[in-house]
């Protein structure tokens, strides 16, 4: 018997070296590296074509799609009959240093289209940038302003990598905002 | 020679032996069911069957701890029979005869020859012809196991005798499991199935390898199986070998490994954009055997690389839509073997040590300690080339495991067996949320006898549990930990009567119960593929089950029919429901799921029946009727099977053996409506055959097999696959398969 007890210890030996594995276990507790890409914030950066003057409007929810609400959801109000040059940011700030996605859209813009839809109101919009390949990315646009009143603004972004046309029916849906929108 | 003056005045003695321990076992009935006769082997193990005409005969053996043998002689003259059991175990070893061992046809049980035609298939898809087990799918490449309706969490799945510990949560999660290394595979309900843990409400899936103490000395056993596949280009290769040291040196060895490689699978139309796959497995195995005693290391690695389909990656809601809307897919693909993203990168690793010490002919002590280690990292489609390489999330989940086992047997007339069972988990993760942090410790004990009475036999057992869960969320950058403690009690009582020697009835009552996992606690959050945010529920409490089932079995000569039905209510059973909730986001609103708890009937009846339309041709018929009830709601429970059957007719002649089916799945009619994005696909009627052949060549034995399914190339997509949204299922699929056994024997000693 006692030899079936020496080959049952050597057994559980073997065992317990397998079982160090479990030390390299990563730990539970630790904090779950970053997400790898997230786009928490659109900023709509609108410069008066006449006066120079500067407005900005945000989108952010900070932690990403579920979890908290977002924390900023601003409506977009414009003066009637006045012409904008609009600027468009994309942050992530979920990360301890900001990144701004929107450089990354810009040098990739042969695989980006932003698309602009107005709903009741009178907003015209051009597309003012162009990637390497000659077709508009619309992280720059020119808006005119018609008469007063109240509407929404859709800005949608597609990530078309490879197949970019002109269509923006084309890709997946990085971004899709319906902002509240009037014109005084 | 005229029949009528054959001689029927054989006999066939023999003598049954426990193989480890070599002492006799009494009890054993040894049968011959064609001829109606019946005998037990006394107290020395010894039997006697008399008054035999010559011919081919199917002996039976069975004992109450065994597994039931069928042994196939031809008699000619008076015939001694040894018979070694590895007794109390399933296990067969040292097996003294030539003949095939089957366990009789069952409804919940696959041998290795039932699985043949399936060889290369992944492991569930091997599950999928025990009655009751239908497949939750994730595309073509990614299944696993449903019972009667319930999967993940509520379903034990247990591989060579260690219970898989992986992300078993996740639907698009499969069981990582080598397919090559299943010798049986058991749907258990008995008493048994409690060893493996009492959250299995759906059932326990046994996986058994062949028992590496079947091979033998001085010869040199294996297979190699290699399989070609006309849909996505498959090549599958397999190899095991497997021998003994010496005689004088019992120690026995078997080495495995397999390789799979699969491009771009065809619909019927279309090919679907990166749906190849690849895979890597091994295996070794170590074994020791002496006289009541027995040692087994066991240590495997599974290794796969799946691809996703591209299209099934969707930015939003609106994406989905569209994706939905079209009858083709958007993203068009040509024949590759290349995966890009999106894909599953999954490694699984084992190790086990398993010690059984035979004490006396009545005691027997059983060690198993284990070790798995689960590393599931997903790559989503990128947003931008060049913003990161890393995987959108990683999971690892490694799990200890111990488990102690008595066997006594019998005391007091009563088959005993008692374990002590312990585990510790630690789950960790980076990347999106989707289940927190954990460590789990668990500790279990359980009971099981069993008692045979004439024709009847009852077996009953026992578990109770203690779980405790330590559980890491990060909230912003604030970790928040959870202690939660779940503690219950589970029974399993089984009563089976035998009407005849072809005749048995049984009937099973059972509850056991399921601590809520942290994922359906916790989870928060965006659910990439279903355009959905799934939300936890912290206050979720235990599932307890409550579940009848009574078999029938009528095994004929001319026909064999199995109905098995079955009632199952779940008090506090965990639902995935949506809500009327929107979520806003930066990739416009999206639908939010919830985690409920409701009262749940689940039932049902499973059948098949098997006829001998003559000598060579057969035919069987097959079918499942599920149903799923939101008792609370008064509502179908959504993502339950459809009623569906199989009907085959077979012909075989010498080892010539042609099957032709047609399976039916009817339209899922019973959800709730407004609960899915789409209305549950059309009813669906596939054609498959499988043609094979036996041969000697070289002297090995050789199986050549050509396998085909949906040969019609018919266009379908099924409710239990999850891109029913975005494409169909696979279109004809030709499967050519070659096994050589290897039976090398070494005639001169190294």
């Amino acid at each position: 018997m006692s030899s079936e007890i020496k080959r049952i210890t050597l057994g559980l030996a073997m065992v317990l070296v397998g079982f160090q594995a479990c030390e390299t276990d990563p730990k539970p507790y630790m904090p779950p590296a970053n997400e790898g890409e997230l786009i928490t914030t659109l900023i709509i950066e609108t410069t008066d074509s006449a006066s120079g003057q500067k407005q900005v409007f945000k989108f952010k929810d900070a932690d990403g799609e579920g979890g908290n609400a977002p924390s900023q959801f601003d409506s977009i109000e414009l003066e009637q009959n006045k012409t904008y040059s609009v600027n468009l940011i994309l942050l992530d700030e979920s990360k301890t240093s900001v990144d701004t996605i929107s450089n990354e859209v810009l040098n990739e813009g042969e695989d980006h289209l932003f698309k602009f839809t107005v709903s009741n109101i009178n907003l015209g919009i051009r597309l003012d940038d162009l990637d390497k390949n000659g077709l508009p990315i619309g992280l720059k646009s020119i808006w005119s302003a018609g008469s007063s009143g109240d509407g929404k603004l859709k800005v949608v972004l597609k990530h078309q990598p490879g197949i970019k046309n002109g269509d923006p029916a084309l890709g997946e849906t990085d971004i899709e905002i319906e902002f509240n929108c009037r014109i005084k | 020679m005229n029949a009528q003056n054959i001689s029927c005045n054989i006999k066939i003695s023999g003598i049954v032996l426990d193989s480890i321990e070599q002492v006799a076992l009494s009890n054993n009935i040894v049968s011959i069911e064609s001829l109606g006769k019946e005998i037990k082997t006394d107290s020395k193990g010894q039997f006697t069957l008399s008054g035999l005409c010559p011919g081919k005969y199917e002996v039976h053996i069975s004992h109450l701890n065994c597994e039931h043998i069928h042994v196939l002689i031809e008699l000619h003259s008076d015939t001694f029979l040894k018979i070694s059991l590895r007794h109390i175990e399933r296990e067969l070893i040292g097996f003294k005869l030539s003949a095939k061992l089957e366990k009789s046809e069952d409804l919940n049980h696959l041998n290795s020859k039932n699985m043949d035609y399936r060889k290369g298939q992944s492991i569930s898809m091997l599950m999928q012809d025990i009655a009751g087990i239908s497949l939750l799918k994730t595309g073509s490449t990614v299944s696993k196991p449903m019972v009667n309706g319930l999967f993940g969490n509520r379903v034990i799945i247990v591989n060579n005798g260690i219970r898989l510990e992986g992300q078993n949560w996740g639907m698009e999660h499969a069981p990582e499991i080598d397919a090559f290394l299943a010798s049986e595979i058991d749907l258990i309900k008995g008493a048994e199935s409690l060893r493996y843990g009492a959250d299995g409400i759906g059932g326990v899936i046994r996986i058994s390898p062949k028992s590496i103490f079947n091979e033998k000395p001085k010869t040199l056993n294996g297979e190699i199986n290699l399989i070609g596949n006309s849909n996505g280009r498959g090549k599958t290769g397999n190899l095991i070998l497997g021998g003994v040291l010496s005689k004088s040196l019992p120690i026995y060895i078997r080495v495995q490994s397999s390789i799979k490689q699969f491009g771009n699978i065809k619909t019927a139309n279309d090919f679907l954009a990166n749906t190849g796959m690849s895979e890597f497995n091994y295996s070794v195995n170590l074994g020791y055997l002496r006289k009541g005693f027995l040692s087994e290391v066991f240590y495997s690695e599974f290794h796969n690389k799946i691809g996703i389909f591209t299209g099934s990656q969707v930015g939003n809601l609106s994406d989905l839509e569209k994706a939905m809307s079209s009858s083709s897919p958007l993203i068009k693909a040509n024949f590759t073997n290349t995966i890009d993203r999106p894909y599953q990168l999954v490694q699984h690793r084992m190790v086990k040590v398993r010690n059984a010490l035979q004490l006396n002919a009545k005691n027997k002590i059983e060690l198993t300690l284990s070790y798995q280690k689960n590393h599931r990292e997903e790559y989503d489609v990128l947003r931008s080339a060049n913003s990161f390489t890393g995987p959108s999330f990683d999971y690892y989940i490694g799990s200890s495991f111990a488990e102690l086992l008595w066997t006594k047997n019998p005391f007091h007339r009563i088959n005993w067996k008692a374990g002590l069972i312990g585990l510790r988990q630690s789950n960790a993760y980076t990347g999106r949320f989707f289940i927190p942090g954990f460590y789990q410790n668990s500790f279990g004990g359980f009971v099981m006898a069993s008692k045979q009475y004439k024709k009847l036999n009852i077996e009953g057992s026992v578990r109770c549990d203690q779980k405790h869960f330590e559980i890491y969320r990060w909230i912003g950058t604030v970790s928040n930990k959870t202690q939660l403690n779940y503690a219950g009690l589970a029974y399993v009582l089984k009563a089976e009567y035998q009407l005849s020697n072809k005749e048995k009835i049984s009937f099973i009552q059972s509850s056991t119960w399921r601590a809520p996992a942290p994922n359906e606690l916790y989870s928060n959050g965006l659910h990439q593929g279903l355009a959905s945010i799934e939300i936890g529920d912290s206050n979720l409490t235990k599932e307890r089950s409550y579940s009848q089932s009574l078999a029938y079995s009528v095994h004929q000569k001319k026909y064999k029919l199995d109905v098995e039905g079955y009632y199952q209510i779940v008090n506090g059973y965990i639902n995935l429901i949506p809500s009327n909730k929107v979520i806003l986001t930066i990739r416009g609103a999206y639908p939010v799921f919830e985690y409920q708890q409701n009262k749940a009937a689940l039932y049902g009846v499973n059948a098949r029946w098997k006829y001998q339309i003559n000598k060579s041709i057969y035919s069987i018929i097959s079918g499942q009727l599920p149903y799923g009830q939101n008792l609370d709601t008064k509502k179908a429970l959504n993502l339950m099977p459809s009623a569906n059957g199989k009907l085959s007719i077979g012909y075989k002649h010498k080892t010539l053996n042609v099957d032709v089916w047609v399976n039916y799945q009817s339209k899922q009619n019973r959800y709730v409506v407004g609960s899915d994005f789409m209305p549950p696909p059309e009813a669906y009627a596939l054609i498959g055959f499988d043609l094979n052949y036996e041969f000697i060549s070289m002297g090995q034995n050789f199986k050549c097999g050509i396998t085909g399914s949906n040969i019609g190339n018919s266009r379908y997509r099924d409710y239990l696959n999850r891109f029913r949204y975005f494409t169909d299922e696979p279109g004809v699929n030709i499967s050519a398969k070659i096994t050589m056994n290897i039976n090398h024997k070494k005639t001169k000693s190294i």
